[in-house]
């Protein structure tokens, strides 16, 4: 399948009226809904659990809710996007730290993992959010930032974390409580 | 509130945000946030605030076919439940409540060695309830639960508007806890973890209680609601600590 033109990437505004029309039990909407975001919200469930048979059942339950909540969903409150993208990680999140997962598919997917890691997707155009974001994230001293990225992006527990970065658990706190301290004064300027 | 709660709040609702609480902290801002809308408040913008690193994700492909598969759960859902969504969100339905005293169900609740044994024999609680299939022509009827004191008399009746989620607590019988007690309402729901969530303190029964419940329909439905008798301020472990018991609503309409 041929991903779309950057002209018929979904608008905020065509994926909050997927969503009323959703909130409404339109199948069709939610076809549409699917076919517009599912690629993303799999990569933000994908990325997290490395696992495509896992990631997959999961994917099916983020839809579920999706269809569930959407009659919730507040364009005044959250994007589309940025809504369906909670949903999706807060399963995700759940799941990771319910169960230990299967061995990751090394071999398949490593390297697709860490090619992106640092580098937005250049599909989307960087967002207004994540140009805030990341003018805030540097200001946090090394490696802050990118703890806070591995964090949010591949699911990493303060544990993995303190492993990853080769930290005792305390200074892995300390470091979380610091950058969220500073990436608050920064954000709300 | 103080810097110190202030910053507390943000820190573990950024940390909530992140992922990087372990499964009993989520479970325990889970509770909170239901209750505490500065967490809430703080949670949402910490949401918007990160949203921004979802671009650094490539996009992934699941396998084909797992939309129809969506939409076969659906179907499944819509079979096993006669009552659509849509039927829920209009709240038309009025439910009623059959009121079963579960002794077995009670070790679905979480008891502490609270010396209160006494207390756990006059404590009924109801849980919510199917759903009506036919709606009822009276608009905006809420749920209603009893929760039973004994075999006949409510000790509380609950009823739960499911559009605005405005539940009203309503003591009946239920007689205010000594000093240092107090009663405690939960909501447990396979959906939203493994053990009961805190609604909130009942803290003066003499008087109707209400509360904003910020489960979605499809969750609240299927709830189990309990009341439990927690130490002055509440739970001080987050879960059940005291005496409860619960029981069942049913549906009148058929």
């Amino acid at each position: 399948m041929t991903s779309p033109l950057l002209s018929e990437q979904p608008t905020t505004e065509s994926l909050a009226n997927l969503l009323i029309r959703v909130a409404k039990e339109d199948r069709l909407a939610f076809s549409e809904l699917y076919e517009a975001t599912h690629r993303k919200l799999f990569g933000i469930v994908y990325r997290i659990l490395k696992n495509q048979a896992v990631s997959e059942e999961v994917l099916q339950e983020v839809y579920l809710r999706i269809w569930d909540k959407a009659s919730s969903f507040d364009a005044n409150v959250a994007s589309p996007i940025t809504w369906m993208a909670t949903i999706a990680r807060n399963r995700t999140i759940d799941e990771i730290r319910k169960n230990t997962l299967p061995d990751s598919e090394v071999d398949v997917d490593f390297d697709l993992i860490a090619d992106d890691s640092m580098t937005p997707d250049d599909s989307f155009a960087k967002s207004r959010d994540l140009l805030k974001l990341e003018a805030c994230l540097d200001g946090l001293e090394s490696p802050r930032a990118e703890m806070i990225k591995a964090a949010y992006l591949d699911g990493f527990s303060r544990q993995e974390l303190a492993e990853r970065f080769g930290q005792p658990l305390g200074t892995i706190k300390t470091w979380l409580h610091r950058s969220i301290k500073q990436l608050q004064g920064c954000m709300n300027l | 509130m103080n810097n110190d709660e202030e910053t507390s709040i943000q820190t573990v609702a950024a940390e909530y945000v992140l992922g990087t609480l372990d499964k009993d902290e989520r479970d325990a801002v889970e509770a909170r946030r239901v209750n505490e809308p500065l967490l809430e408040r703080a949670i949402v913008q910490w949401q918007a605030h990160f949203s921004g690193l979802n671009d650094y994700v490539q996009d992934a492909e699941p396998r084909a076919g797992l939309f129809d598969e969506v939409l076969a759960k659906l179907d499944q859902q819509t079979n096993n439940n006669p009552l659509s969504k849509k039927a829920l969100n209009s709240a038309t339905s009025s439910v009623v409540v059959e009121m079963e005293a579960m002794r077995v169900k009670l070790k679905r609740w979480r008891f502490g060695a609270f010396g209160a044994s006494a207390m756990a024999a006059c404590l009924a609680i109801v849980m919510v309830v199917k759903a009506p299939v036919a709606p009822v022509a009276q608009a905006n009827a809420p749920f209603v639960a009893v929760f039973q004191a004994d075999d006949k008399q409510p000790a509380f009746i609950m009823s739960l508007d499911i559009e605005t989620r405005q539940l009203t607590v309503r003591p009946i019988t239920a007689q205010g806890q000594e000093a240092g007690k107090t009663y405690q309402l939960w909501i447990k729901a396979d959906e939203i973890g493994p053990v009961p969530r805190s609604l909130g303190l009942l803290a003066n029964v003499s008087a109707p209680i209400q509360k904003q419940i910020n489960y979605d329909p499809a969750v609240i439905r299927h709830a189990t609601f309990g009341i439990s008798v927690e130490p002055a301020g509440g739970s001080p472990t987050g879960v059940p600590t005291g005496p409860a018991i619960h029981g069942r609503l049913y549906s009148t309409s058929l």
